[in-house]
């Protein structure tokens, strides 16, 4: 699962994407981050592959099986 | 090799002379020596002269505007940013492509992160303009910009307080819709700023901000769009 990470206090700036107004937020489109990291690397947002199991629903597995 | 050629053109002019003196004639002595050189280029295969392809400049065909085309004046939207939020030179003459940049800027990292900020146009008040000047051999580009804000108050006080000493790249949203770049972050645009408050209630209350730089590689650069710029919104 990907997961937006917001850099350098980016929150709330805007990028015109594909005629489309996209504002900086964790919970902004993925592909919409992936394309602004894609042009500028290590300034507004990185992507991350969160392993499954850090998710909650791992965790919740996970005591179960114990 | 460059000896050889050296003592080849000697040996050419004393040839040149020798004949000339001999003969009387000094047009068969100027003759005598490129008739020398061809022999001594057929028997050795050695040439006084190399040839290296000759530099030819191209052009291209200029179309106008295609018909049934609109083709508007004016901008619509100012989007401003200091060149020392740049890490390395944009726009350059070398991500010029079929006329335009695809090549997003290279910013700065660091909190707050880099933006563009907006100037409110006022009443289609922006213009930019571009001119080669200079005679061939020195001619480069002028590029400036034009525009007025309406009004008065702290909040644009502010504002154009923080142009002071600042030089700026601009991206200008033009009538039609497209992007360019003005100035660029090795040489930015400097503002000169004026205001009136008008005389009377008819008159027009505000802002006049002009920049003009020359010395540029290129003119205002149209932005190719898949170049997204933080703060440059879509509408």
């Amino acid at each position: 699962m990907k997961k937006v990470i917001v850099l350098n206090q980016s929150t709330g700036l805007t990028f015109g994407i594909g005629g489309r107004d996209v504002s900086v937020s964790e919970t902004m489109n993925v592909a919409d981050a992936e394309f602004i990291k894609a042009q500028y690397p290590g300034v507004y947002v990185d992507v991350i592959d969160e392993p499954e199991a850090a998710t909650g629903e791992g965790k919740v597995k996970g005591s179960k099986s114990a | 090799m460059k000896i050889a050629k050296i003592l080849m053109s000697l040996a050419l002019v004393f040839i040149g002379a020798l004949v000339a003196t001999e003969t009387g004639n000094v047009v068969a002595g100027v003759v005598s020596m490129p008739l020398a050189s061809y022999v001594v280029t057929a028997t050795t295969g050695v040439s006084l002269f190399d040839s290296h392809g000759m530099a030819v400049a191209t052009l291209a065909a200029i179309p106008r505007t295609a018909q049934q085309v609109a083709n508007p004046g004016g901008g619509r939207r100012l989007f401003l940013i200091p060149t020392d939020q740049f890490t390395a030179e944009w726009p350059k003459r070398a991500d010029i492509v079929d006329g335009e940049s695809a090549v997003a800027p290279t910013l700065a990292t660091g909190a707050p992160a880099p933006t563009f900020i907006e100037v409110q146009v006022s009443d289609n008040s922006l213009k930019i303009d571009q001119s080669l000047k200079g005679p061939t051999g020195y001619q480069s580009w002028e590029q400036s910009l034009d525009v007025k804000i309406a009004g008065f108050g702290k909040a644009q006080v502010a504002a154009i307080d923080k142009l002071l000493n600042t030089e700026c790249v601009a991206v200008v949203v033009l009538t039609d819709g497209k992007r360019v770049v003005v100035g660029s972050s090795f040489l930015g645009i400097q503002f000169e700023i004026a205001h009136t408050s008008g005389a009377k209630g008819s008159d027009r209350r505000e802002w006049t901000l002009k920049a003009k730089q020359d010395g540029y590689m290129f003119g205002y650069v149209p932005l190719a769009d898949t170049v997204t710029l933080a703060g440059v919104s879509a509408n």
